[in-house]
């Protein structure tokens, strides 16, 4: 008797541990989103990236210790139209035989308002510049996280749309990203 | 009033000749975007004639209701039936086209997620949900239609210069602009 109760309090007391630190979350592929607004030709139009991968190192109670990090595959970018998709991939924008992959890295993140902003830095073809993201995180009933994101970027900063096309009239400069997760635990 | 009883008001004729400007300068505009590489000229091109497209559906809308509200004037009575018939089926077309034109152009830059901008003014709401192969069949349809103007807009300004030349019956100087004072 005595060793079931000692048993049941170390238990207890791991779960408790557990439950404060940091753990791995990682967004559920079917649930999660990340799209992007650009202007174009005076309007606005939006397009999505269908492949990319992310992990929260994170304790939910505080988001503020966390570490983001993401890793986007720019040849799956979808914009829903195929012969803007191929342009995309061209040499003057993403570039995507020479720079596969785009990469996000949380560097800090506060409480801002309601939610929280990360300081950042984002990778795209072979420019890296700080970013800010803001994002809120919601625990839903069943445990998992809903975190909604969104942070406006430069893309001549990162040298997407080069030549001809640092020419903002017809295809704007400032580019909205928006990340909406469920992320769920996931090992390591 | 600077017009007399055989000639279109002079907001009608305002209306004729605008959307006629603009569709003629449509068509070779057409042709110069098409024929760029991709570019933000490109982009600036197809931007431009986008609204002018809507700005001619506008137009015509306004056009419309102001012949609703002032009826074109009567025919010469030396018109014959059949003459009658084929220059309101022509005229009822070149409305049609008008409106359709701009619809279906809006259409198809709604399915291939190129939303319209009014001279960027303001976004026009997609008409429909991207769809590659549907904006293909609209594109093809805007390309047909845009024949199918040509075609009529031709047999339109022949029959004018065929009416003012020919059968020299005042049909076409009702319509033309600073013409007002003559009767």
């Amino acid at each position: 008797m005595r060793l079931l109760t000692i048993s049941l309090s170390i238990l207890a007391s791991l779960a408790c541990t557990t439950q404060a630190q940091a753990e791995l979350w990682a967004p559920v592929a079917a649930d999660s989103t990340l799209s992007f607004s650009a202007e174009q030709q005076g309007a606005a139009f939006e397009g999505l990236f269908n492949q990319f991968t992310a992990t929260f190192d994170m304790d939910p109670a505080d988001p503020t210790t966390a570490h983001i990090e993401a890793t986007i595959d720019m040849d799956s970018v979808d914009t829903l139209y195929d012969e803007r998709d191929e342009a995309l991939r061209e040499p003057e924008w993403f570039d995507v035989e020479r720079f596969p992959e785009g990469r996000f890295v949380s560097e800090r993140i506060q409480k801002a308002g309601s939610g929280y902003m990360a300081d950042a830095l984002l990778t795209l073809r072979d420019a890296t510049r700080p970013v800010a993201l803001s994002f809120t995180l919601e625990t839903l009933p069943d445990g998992r996280l809903r975190f909604e994101g969104q942070s406006i970027v430069s893309r001549l900063e990162f040298g997407v749309g080069n030549g001809q096309w640092t020419n903002t009239d017809w295809v704007g400069d400032s580019v909205t990203i928006k990340v909406s997760l469920l992320l769920e635990p996931t090992l390591p | 009033m600077a017009q007399t009883d055989r000639q279109y008001t002079a907001p009608a004729r305002l209306f004729h000749w605008v959307i006629a400007g603009l569709i003629l300068y449509q068509i070779p505009l057409a042709y110069y975007m098409m024929a760029l590489p991709l570019s933000p000229d490109k982009f600036g091109s197809y931007a431009l004639h986008k609204s002018i497209g809507m700005t001619i559906f506008t137009v015509s809308a306004a056009r419309l209701a102001w012949r609703w509200l002032r009826p074109p004037p009567p025919l010469p009575v030396s018109l014959g039936t059949a003459t009658r018939r084929l220059g309101g089926l022509t005229h009822g077309l070149l409305y049609c086209l008008t409106f359709a034109l701009p619809l279906v152009g809006w259409l198809s830059s709604s399915a291939a997620n190129f939303p319209v901008s009014l001279f960027g003014w303001f976004t026009l709401p997609n008409l429909v949900a991207p769809d590659g192969a549907l904006h293909e069949r609209l594109e093809l349809a805007h390309r047909l239609l845009a024949y199918t103007l040509f075609g009529t807009f031709s047999l339109h300004a022949g029959a004018a210069f065929y009416h003012h030349f020919v059968l020299r019956d005042g049909v076409l100087r009702a319509m033309l602009p600073f013409t007002g004072k003559r009767s």
